[in-house]
């Protein structure tokens, strides 16, 4: 397993495409991701990782239905494949790992 | 409230298509919501913001298409295949079109290489850009004299005193004999030049050292071709060669290529200026050609400000000493001595003082001749535009067809741009042809010597392809567009053709423009070619039929009166005189005189000298007005006694009353009795006005000027020479008649009236071929129309005029347009001229009824061609 090729910000949209499934795409997630961060997120930016990770076969994609905002242009929904779901886990258990292994006074030191 | 125009407009061009519609999508919705939480103005700075986070290599990179797409060489292939057919469909249209192109692109080509080399001028030493010649102007009278040259001490003594001035140096023009053995030749461009001058002008040397060879006194430094001519194959380094009728010995150090042609000064041999001691240098005449070498951070402007202070120190004392007079008046000089600088690349083009070394150019006939050029490819760009959009209902089912296939706007227009472009590039093959034929002719009249290798430089070449393909496309831009903007329905219902009168007042406007410059260049080769026939026979107030003038009988020596007296007695001999002195010749004294009046002395003038002798009026013809001849019978005449001229009598204030008797002062304080007055005479050439001019006895110079009378002069001719010889004089006899060297004046003229003529003729010839075609095309379309006039009953001439009328009037509005701006142009050029004609209504007549009567000639071949076609033919068809 390649764990070097998932980028920071390429695992949190990843994260919240499977966060938000079924409806994942652009603007939804960007939308999501400037509530959870505080930070601005452009689509711009969130389609490009979109789109390399879709790339890695991390995530596949279909044109969903047009809306009236979106001048009837229809949105591609993304969802999380199963090679994505392992490469998820896999971060999220090193990282869990590692956590543990942070001696509670120190942990207690931070907050 | 839509989110921004421009940023969507921005985000369609760059984006990738296939991602457009979500990109687009999102980009929309996103806005939506901003406008609701933040409000439509900071949405829409936001927008802006995201649309350029999509510029990165993900959205910009296009999708692989499955189907081949036509590459653009493809298209290209197929452009020219189908720019080729068509050209050569219409094959009489082509021919036209491409000769008109093609004369255009000559006349363009040759002129272009003739303001390149008038531009280039002394541009070759290293440091061009720093080297200025010292002018002289002399205010006096309320006229202001300039000279390029200055007095001996000026260029050195500048030097001295201004730091900028890092070098100076001076060039003196000789003519003399020069003889190795029995070479003897007369050299009409010898030059003194100070040690440095080569150096400065960074002329290669091929033989010697640069900075050494013009030191020593007696030295000289030659052309190559120069030294092939007097010592062959031998080595002429250290060589002695004899200058002048002297013989002074001078020794070859150096030998340089050649002078380039683009220079102000062409000498073919320099002799070292240190050779003249001079022991008193002066700074208020006249002397050498002087130039400064200013460093890099020299600013002439603010150097020639500082002039005036040297003018106070220099040349206040010597003109106080030289005319006698007063400190307080002679500080006057100060305002009317003027030293300016005048920058070496400009004086052939901008620096035209009557005391040149060589006849220069002029920035006016560079400007002229520029426009001219353009306006002569102009012309034949028309001709194209006019009869590609005549040609329109030919092409348009064409387009139709294309359109409906799928041909898009952009692609038709490249098409039509295509065969334009195609044309002149077959065009600028032609010129080139056309260039090979008329480039002796051309360097004929323009007094150049270009070769045709220059036209092979890939430099010349890539700028000719660039100015036949720009040329192309503004031909064609027009009936690009227009073509391609007629719509499918109309071209195939073939409902296009009603009145096009847009389309018609485009060609009327077209005609007159190519007409009126046609007319306006009629004009002005008529104007130019009578102001030189009004010149050439303009009287001149002296006789120069069979006049000789032998220049250089001062090689005879002592024998030159016995000489003189011999010529008198034969029969053929009107008169002889002693003096080197000829109306239009080289030799030209000078100098400032004052009148001496019984109250006050007057105004200082300036005043051209020539020296004489008893015979000399009577010889060229030349009128007594007041007083008397120099005679014999007063002695004081050879000493004291002078002739001036009717001008002079007017410059010096002496109009009403009798000048006979009263004197004159010049500098040195020498005082001259005027004992007569003559006629004005031009003894330099009409296109000045006669300037104050002093006859004076002795000092000749050594020469004479014979009025003959006879049938034959070659054998007078014959008989000079034996006589010459006879008299074992020390070099052969030089001659030449005044009426020739008169002709000689009028030079440049007579280039300007056959470069106008010249150009008159193809701005004709183009206009006409022009016309020629669009009324050839314009009948054919009217044959049926014909046809049944004629049925109706209608008559041949009432056909012709018919049909010649529309053309005709479009004419006559061209000559109407044209005559104004000819005759204020015309004006303008004749101010040149001391002496000239008026424009006068006639000329403008006689232009206009030339350009009517070649149009009507054009016009009517076709007309009454058409005229006399059987009804029974035009009318049989469809």
């Amino acid at each position: 397993m390649r764990r070097s090729d998932l980028g920071e910000f390429e695992e949190v949209v990843l994260l919240a495409v499977a966060a938000l499934s079924p409806s994942a795409y652009s603007v939804s997630i960007a939308e999501e991701l400037e509530h959870e961060t505080g930070n601005a997120v452009s689509t711009g930016a969130v389609h490009a990782a979109l789109q390399r990770l879709e790339q890695k076969g991390y995530l596949r994609s279909e044109l969903g239905e047009a809306t009236a905002e979106r001048g009837g242009r229809r949105k591609r929904l993304f969802t999380v494949t199963a090679l994505g779901g392992r490469v998820l886990s896999d971060v999220r258990a090193v990282r869990n790992r590692l956590w543990d292994r942070i001696i509670p006074n120190i942990r207690l030191e931070w907050s | 409230m839509s989110p921004p125009r421009l940023a969507d407009r921005l985000l369609t061009w760059f984006c990738a298509p296939h991602l457009r519609e979500e990109v687009l999508g999102d980009l929309h919705e996103r806005y939506a919501i901003r406008v609701k939480r933040v409000g439509a103005t900071r949405a829409r700075r936001r927008y802006w913001r995201d649309v350029m986070t999509y510029m990165r290599p993900e959205f910009l990179k296009r999708q692989p298409q499955n189907f081949s797409n036509p590459k653009t060489t493809d298209m290209l292939r197929n452009y020219i295949t189908v720019a080729w057919r068509n050209l050569m469909t219409n094959k009489s249209f082509t021919a036209i079109n491409m000769l008109g192109l093609a004369i255009g692109l000559t006349s363009f080509m040759l002129i272009a290489v003739y303001v390149y080399n008038e531009l280039s001028y002394d541009k070759y030493p290293t440091h061009a850009n720093q080297i200025y010649r010292i002018h002289l102007s002399v205010t006096g009278n309320g006229d202001v004299a300039v000279y390029p040259n200055v007095d001996v001490a000026v260029g050195e003594g500048m030097q001295k005193a201004f730091p900028e001035v890092i070098a100076s140096t001076r060039l003196g023009p000789a003519i003399d004999y020069v003889q190795y053995k029995d070479n003897q030749f007369k050299e009409t461009h010898l030059a003194f030049a100070d040690s440095n001058f080569l150096q400065l002008f960074s002329i290669p040397f091929i033989k010697g050292n640069p900075a050494t060879a013009l030191v020593a006194p007696n030295s000289i430094v030659v052309s190559e071709e120069f030294a092939k001519k007097y010592f062959g194959n031998e080595d002429p380094m250290g060589k002695s060669l004899a200058v002048g009728t002297q013989r002074s010995a001078f020794t070859v150090t150096g030998i340089i290529d050649k002078i380039p042609d683009n220079s102000h000064f062409h000498a073919d041999a320099f002799l070292s200026l240190s050779t003249h001691h001079i022991t008193n240098p002066t700074w208020s005449n006249l002397g050498f050609f002087t130039y400064l070498e200013l460093s890099e951070k020299g600013d002439p402007k603010k150097l020639e400000a500082k002039f005036p202070q040297l003018v106070a120190k220099y040349v206040v004392p010597e003109v106080q000493r030289d005319m006698g007079i007063s400190l307080a008046e002679a500080r006057k000089s100060i305002d009317t001595f003027r030293f300016s600088l005048q920058p070496l690349t400009d004086i052939h083009l901008y620096s035209n003082t009557k005391y040149e070394m060589e006849p220069n150019g002029d920035i006016k006939y560079v400007y002229i001749f520029s426009a001219l050029a353009l306006f002569i490819l102009l012309l034949a760009c028309i001709n194209f535009t006019n009869l590609s959009t005549a040609q329109a209902a030919k092409r348009s089912r064409e387009v139709g067809i294309r359109k409906v296939m799928g041909s898009v706007k952009n692609q038709l227009v490249f098409q039509f741009l295509t065969e334009s472009v195609l044309l002149t590039l077959l065009a600028m093959v032609v010129a080139y042809g056309l260039l090979f034929l008329l480039l002796p002719y051309f360097n004929q009249v323009a007094d150049k010597q270009l070769s045709f290798f220059y036209f092979l430089d890939y430099r010349t070449i890539l700028t000719l392809f660039g100015v036949s393909i720009l040329s192309g496309i503004i031909a064609g831009v027009y009936p690009a567009f227009f073509l391609s903007s007629f719509s499918i329905i109309k071209t195939l219902k073939g409902a296009f053709f009603g009145k096009g009168s847009q389309k018609k007042s485009l060609h009327s406007g077209l005609i007159v423009f190519q007409f009126a410059i046609s007319t306006i260049l009629l004009i002005a080769t008529l104007v130019v070619y009578r102001q030189l026939q009004y010149m050439q026979n303009k009287k001149l107030g002296y006789d120069k039929d069979q006049v000789i003038a032998l220049p250089d009988t001062r090689l005879l020596g002592d024998q030159q009166l016995a000489f003189k007296e011999q010529l008198a007695q034969n029969s053929h001999v009107v008169a002889a005189s002693l003096s080197r002195y000829t109306p239009g010749g080289i030799m030209m004294d000078g100098t400032q005189i004052y009148p001496k009046n019984e109250t006050s002395n007057g105004a200082e003038i300036h005043a051209n000298i020539f020296h004489v002798d008893y015979d000399y009026l009577r010889t060229l013809g030349i009128q007594v007005l007041q007083g008397r001849n120099f005679s014999r019978d007063f002695p004081t005449d050879s000493i004291s006694g002078i002739l001036i001229n009717e001008s002079a009598v007017r410059e010096l204030g002496w109009k009403n009353t009798n000048p006979v008797g009263k004197s004159v002062v010049r500098s040195g304080n020498h005082e001259f009795k005027v004992i007569g007055v003559v006629k004005d005479f031009n003894y330099v050439s009409v296109k000045q006005k006669v300037a104050p001019l002093m006859l004076m006895m002795g000092r000749n110079s050594g020469g004479i000027v014979v009025k003959i009378k006879t049938t034959d002069v070659s054998g007078f001719l014959d008989d000079l020479k034996k006589q010459w010889t006879a008299f074992n004089a020390n070099g052969p006899l030089e001659y030449h008649f005044l009426d020739d060297q008169f002709a000689t004046f009028y030079a440049s003229e007579q280039r300007t009236q056959q470069l106008f003529t010249a150009f008159a003729v193809l701005a004709v010839i183009i206009a006409s071929l022009g016309l020629f075609a669009l009324s050839a095309f314009v009948i054919e379309q009217r044959t049926k129309e014909i046809g049944i006039r004629k049925v109706m009953g209608s008559s041949i001439p009432g056909i012709v005029q018919l049909l010649v009328k529309d053309f005709i009037q479009l004419v006559v509005i061209a000559v109407v347009i044209a005559s104004p701006i000819a005759w204020y142009a015309m004006n303008h050029w004749l101010e040149d001229f001391a002496y000239r004609i008026d424009v006068e209504w006639w000329m403008f007549a006689l232009s206009g009824l030339m350009a009517l009567s070649i149009a009507l000639l054009t016009v009517s071949y076709q007309s009454i061609k058409a005229a006399l076609m059987n009804p029974v033919k035009s009318l049989r068809s469809e």
